[in-house]
């Protein structure tokens, strides 16, 4: 089920796209930019839909080596596109095959600047192959912490520093990495530390796990969220954030509910912050007052998308720059903010669903947007002219 | 476990319910298989392969239930392949992706022009809004994979407002 949710509610959005060599140029995609610092900042939006493909239409895309790869979470899949589009090749394919990967639905994913690939499942599975798709190994996370990986709810003394507790959070999958370690968002599902029944949760509770990649053990669980959910009871629905981690090892992490944005160190001390907030923004954020499944659903699946919240955040560590996303309560467009050095530079509207999610100056790419039904998968360009 | 999040499931609330798979199935290759979901393919294998492809045709690849109350109630959905190809066609596997599906499909080789039939369970106890689900079957066929899906809006007598 997981993230699918994510792909349901943006199947629905119907946006002009066009194809490859005939690309729509939407230029200032709304005419609503506000110039804060630059006169002459000028974006231009291009929609790029990629090829089609014998795909399920479920998964997510990685960019690397100036090439767009959609990873078919269903079928395993892993299909190749040039940065227009064009279709270039299909790599693995669920099975047990030497050219295939032996997982059930892949969850996550992270292609490193040495052209490995990590696949991983649902059960703490790894799947790593080299940079010519040949298959390395499949491996399994080694958690350590007080009890066996998945029998975290038997935990009978709540220490949030104890990795036992926490497991991947399966739902905002965004992986990023370094030369030795994978950076993964986790959360915790123990049933007196979890975000609909305990208020040290939003506290303590660690948000990130750093997987070392030569022995695949957690090496540590840190971070920690907002000190805004605090204002209210229980905002478990409210309790994500998107992260980056940039060239000089900073991690920039952007919070749902949270207008600044923080820039911290490796070991999670405050560099820097700013921000301000978005527009069209309805923050009347809906808590929950404690263990009530179908109120949380209610929330997630059908308050949540109303309500004004940050989806995205990118580093161009080049030109100093920062992306941030968010929803609007606008069925249409959601928003782009765009700092420089700290500063806002632009927030501009921007296609439902766009995250920045690959830069090369003076290209910025999305994550993308995909509709099921009609079986197509769009991403955005931005040019900065 | 993970899927436990995403529903609000973090303590374990839900059950899961065996529905009853014994209806009519005349004119459908008999054998069925039932098995539970499992984190590795070959383990819902049909345990056989066919070297030669075949043409599947689906009666329906996405079943909707439409608006259904909210209850501990199971949902079967029941697909339908035909095959319409000149060899033998052969379910080689069916992956689910919820935790609490059941399933069930035909292990035998579906004969030109015959039928076999794909089963899936889905409690919706503690569920709410539009759910959606998918399995996938892989097949001895040209087209390796295919997505089957099932979806329902899970209303609710509750104002949450």
């Amino acid at each position: 089920m997981k993230k699918y949710f994510y792909y349901f509610s943006v199947f629905l959005i119907s946006l002009n796209s066009c194809k490859n060599n005939d690309l729509q140029i939407k230029e200032n995609y709304f005419q609503d930019n506000y110039k804060t610092k630059y006169d002459n900042l000028n974006i231009r939006i291009d929609t790029i839909v990629l090829d089609k493909v014998e795909s399920s239409y479920l998964g997510d895309i990685a960019y690397w080596d100036n090439r767009v790869y959609f990873i078919d979470f269903r079928f395993g899949w892993v299909f190749g596109f040039d940065l227009e589009g064009n279709y270039l090749e299909t790599k693995l394919g669920q099975g047990r095959g030497p050219n295939e990967i032996d997982i059930a639905g892949i969850d996550g994913f992270y292609f490193s600047e040495n052209g490995n690939k990590y696949f991983f499942g649902s059960t703490n599975d790894i799947h790593i192959y080299d940079k010519n798709w040949e298959k390395i190994q499949k491996t399994s996370m080694n958690w350590g912490g007080s009890v066996q990986i998945g029998k975290g709810y038997t935990v009978k003394e709540v220490n949030p520093k104890d990795p036992s507790l926490y497991s991947l959070d399966y739902e905002h999958l965004k992986i990023k990495g370094d030369e030795g370690n994978l950076y993964l968002p986790i959360y915790s599902e123990h049933p007196e530390f979890n975000g609909l029944v305990s208020k040290n949760y939003y506290k303590e509770g660690r948000i990130l796990a750093q997987l070392n990649l030569e022995d695949y053990s957690i090496e540590r669980i840190f971070g920690r969220r907002t000190d805004l959910l605090m204002d209210y009871k229980y905002l478990m629905h409210h309790s994500a954030f998107s992260f980056d981690l940039n060239e000089h090892g900073k991690l920039i992490v952007a919070n749902e509910i949270d207008p600044t944005i923080y820039i911290y160190d490796k070991d999670f001390n405050l560099l820097e912050s700013f921000g301000v907030s978005g527009k069209e923004m309805d923050v009347n954020y809906q808590e929950l007052k404690g263990l009530d499944i179908k109120r949380f659903q209610y929330l997630y699946f059908e308050d949540r998308p109303k309500r004004g919240f940050y989806t995205g955040v990118k580093s161009d560590i080049t030109k100093n720059i920062i992306f941030r996303t968010y929803n609007k309560n606008n069925g249409s467009y959601d928003g782009l903010q765009i700092y420089e050095n700290g500063q806002l530079l632009d927030d501009i509207q921007v296609p439902k669903g766009l995250k920045i999610e690959y830069t090369s100056f003076p290209y910025y790419y999305s994550g993308p947007i995909i509709d099921e039904l009609n079986e197509t998968i769009t991403i955005y360009k931005l040019t900065f002219k | 476990m993970k899927k436990a999040l995403l529903l609000g499931t973090i303590i374990i609330l839900f059950s899961c319910q065996e529905s009853d798979f014994a209806k009519d199935r005349e004119g459908f290759s008999s054998s069925m298989k039932k098995n539970e979901k499992s984190n590795s393919p070959s383990k819902m294998d049909n345990g056989r392969r066919l070297k030669e492809l075949t043409k599947i045709e689906f009666e329906e690849k996405l079943i909707d239930f439409g608006d259904v109350i909210s209850g501990d109630t199971t949902l079967t959905a029941t697909y339908v392949i035909k095959n319409i190809g000149k060899n033998p066609l052969l379910i080689e596997y069916v992956n689910p992706d919820c935790t609490c599906s059941n399933f069930e499909f035909t292990m035998d080789t579906i004969k030109e022009n015959e039928r076999g039939l794909i089963k899936l369970d889905f409690n919706i106890k503690n569920k709410i809004g539009l759910n959606k689900f998918y399995a996938t079957l892989r097949a001895n066929t040209n087209s390796k994979f295919y997505k089957l899906t099932y979806m329902v809006n899970i209303k609710n007598n509750q104002n949450f407002n």
